[in-house]
């Protein structure tokens, strides 16, 4: 038997050239299968779907090595078809939310001679005062947070808009999670004083 | 409504005002370089701002980040034993037998199900495939040809067989209406003969007749032939010659030749009479010449016609002659 090669690289070129397949792609299956497991379990996924969605990356993988023109890119190009998987079992698992018993805005329910849910929905109108005050306080969060450094500035955003973690937030902007909590907190105090009399309530 | 969720939908309004500095969404290699650090500090700049005020890419690098963030505390160890297990499973899966578990016989197998279609072959192998690809196209043409050529040479053989059954049909046809012609013809050329044959005899008889009835010493017996191409020399010119005759040789085509000659050759070939610079003449356009019992004595000869041109000669034709004396 030829030498195997244990370098997951050299592993892809070593299949795409039809030699130790089997072996060859054991070492990319042992190499990323607890990566695949914790991507989709950090996806929120129960154990044994995990292990259904990783089995489903690996034949995509099988069927679709022959395309792979870089082989230094196949970390990208496995995370590309996981993340495509996930996408698809999102996408179905939404529309099976659409197809649920939809409730009618006009229709009531007779039997419990409820109020229809139009009804039920006060309709608040539109109050130029409030428009005005809204977008007064849109001018002095965006003026205050103009005075944060661009750095704070971003990890107050990615925090509060996008709802990353610390850690995300620290692989999203190549610093420690110590500077990133650093910068969230000093970042908070700033706000408040300078906001406490538009917003009660400032979390970052 | 929670004061930190009032506080947060304001930020969010404040960064979609913000804009998106960059409208071209990152791609997954450019999240996962600047997610490894290897970008240039201007690339890192314009990646971060876009990663801020962009939702779609922001969610592409959580996955990102999912998938590449070392395991902390709180993920579950993955066992070898349950990587093993699963490795199992894929291969029944894609229904190829484990090499561990079976006969090295299976272990080929393996290989060679891993080799099929799925896998873009390296370029070493594109030109095998190419290769077995033109070795395959060429057979096929090959047998395709073949089987035209085969198909073509049947129908030319088919039709040449009927072409060759038509002409022998033909040939058989042409043959029996030959056959009925020249049965015919050798009818007709026969009654012609006889009837020839039987008017030279008549009129023969006649002049033997009208010697008898004028005994004068001048008067000269006429024999008349009809030297027809037909005329063989078992029907010899039979020629009573009392004393002077007068011969007349009637010819097919008078006029084909200006001038004619007759020999008169012996037993043995020689000349003993010889008439040059005949010319055909009478409404019959007959050949005459006269001979005297003192020239020619009684025998067999040979009468020798030649057609003369110029100073060519063309012999026509050779009839055997019997001379008889008087009785």
């Amino acid at each position: 038997m030829a030498h195997t090669a244990r370098d997951p690289v050299e592993s892809i070129r070593e299949i795409k050239r039809g030699l130790n397949v089997e072996e060859n792609f054991h070492t990319l299956f042992q190499h990323h299968y607890p990566q695949l497991i914790r991507f989709f379990r950090r996806k929120g996924f129960d154990p044994e779907d995990c292990r259904d969605l990783t089995q489903e990356t690996f034949v995509s993988v099988y069927k679709g090595l022959g395309e792979l023109r870089q082989e230094e890119q196949f970390e990208s190009w496995l995370f590309a078809i996981a993340h495509n998987i996930w996408c698809s079992v999102i996408e179905k698992r939404s529309a099976q939310k659409r197809s649920a018993t939809l409730l009618s805005l006009d229709e009531g329910n007779e039997t419990e001679g409820r109020l229809s849910l139009a009804e039920r929905i006060p309709d608040q109108g539109i109050d130029p005062l409030r428009i005005a005050l809204d977008q007064e306080r849109l001018e002095k969060l965006q003026g205050a947070m103009r005075h944060l450094p661009q750095q704070m500035n971003r990890c107050v955003q990615l925090r509060v808009v996008h709802d990353l973690s610390h850690v995300e937030i620290a692989r999203a902007m190549g610093i420690s999670v110590n500077t990133v909590k650093a910068h969230l907190h000093q970042a908070r105090n700033a706000l408040r004083r300078q906001l406490s009399s538009y917003f009660e309530e400032i979390e970052v | 409504m929670a004061l930190s969720e009032e506080f947060r939908i304001y930020m969010t309004a404040a960064n979609r005002n913000q804009g998106n500095q960059n409208d071209k969404h990152l791609s997954e290699a450019t999240i996962f370089a600047h997610y490894r650090g290897e970008l240039s500090e201007a690339e890192r700049e314009i990646t971060e701002a876009h990663l801020v005020s962009c939702a779609e890419c922001i969610a592409l690098f959580r996955s990102v980040n999912d998938f590449l963030e070392p395991p902390t505390a709180v993920d579950e160890d993955i066992s070898a034993a349950e990587t093993n297990q699963q490795w199992q499973l894929f291969l029944q899966g894609m229904k190829i037998p484990s090499q561990e578990s079976h006969s090295k016989h299976a272990t080929s197998v393996v290989q060679a199900d891993f080799k099929a279609p799925p896998y873009k072959k390296s370029p070493l192998h594109s030109r095998l495939t190419l290769a077995l690809a033109a070795s395959l196209a060429i057979s096929i043409g090959t047998g395709v040809w073949l089987t035209w050529g085969f198909r073509q040479e049947r129908q030319s053989r088919r039709q040449a067989q009927e072409l060759s059954a038509r002409l022998e049909n033909e040939q058989a046809e042409l043959k029996q209406r030959l056959a009925q012609v020249t049965e015919s013809s050798a009818d007709e050329i026969k009654r012609e003969r006889e009837q020839r044959l039987a008017a030279e005899e008549e009129r023969n008889r006649l002049q033997d007749l009208l010697a008898a009835a004028q005994p004068q010493a001048n008067y000269v017996r006429t024999y008349s032939f009809t030297l027809s191409s037909d005329r063989g020399t078992a029907e010899e010119l039979q020629l009573k010659l009392n004393s002077v005759a007068k011969v007349n040789l009637l010819i097919s085509k008078p006029g084909a030749f200006g001038r004619y000659e007759v020999d008169i050759l012996d037993e043995g070939g020689t000349t003993v009479r010889k008439f040059q610079g005949l010319r055909p003449g009478g409404v019959d356009g007959a050949l005459s010449f006269r001979l005297n019992r003192g020239a020619l004595r009684p025998g067999k000869y040979r009468l020798r016609l030649s057609g003369q041109q110029g100073s060519s000669s063309t012999q026509l034709g050779e009839y055997s002659l019997l001379v008889t004396g008087p009785a």
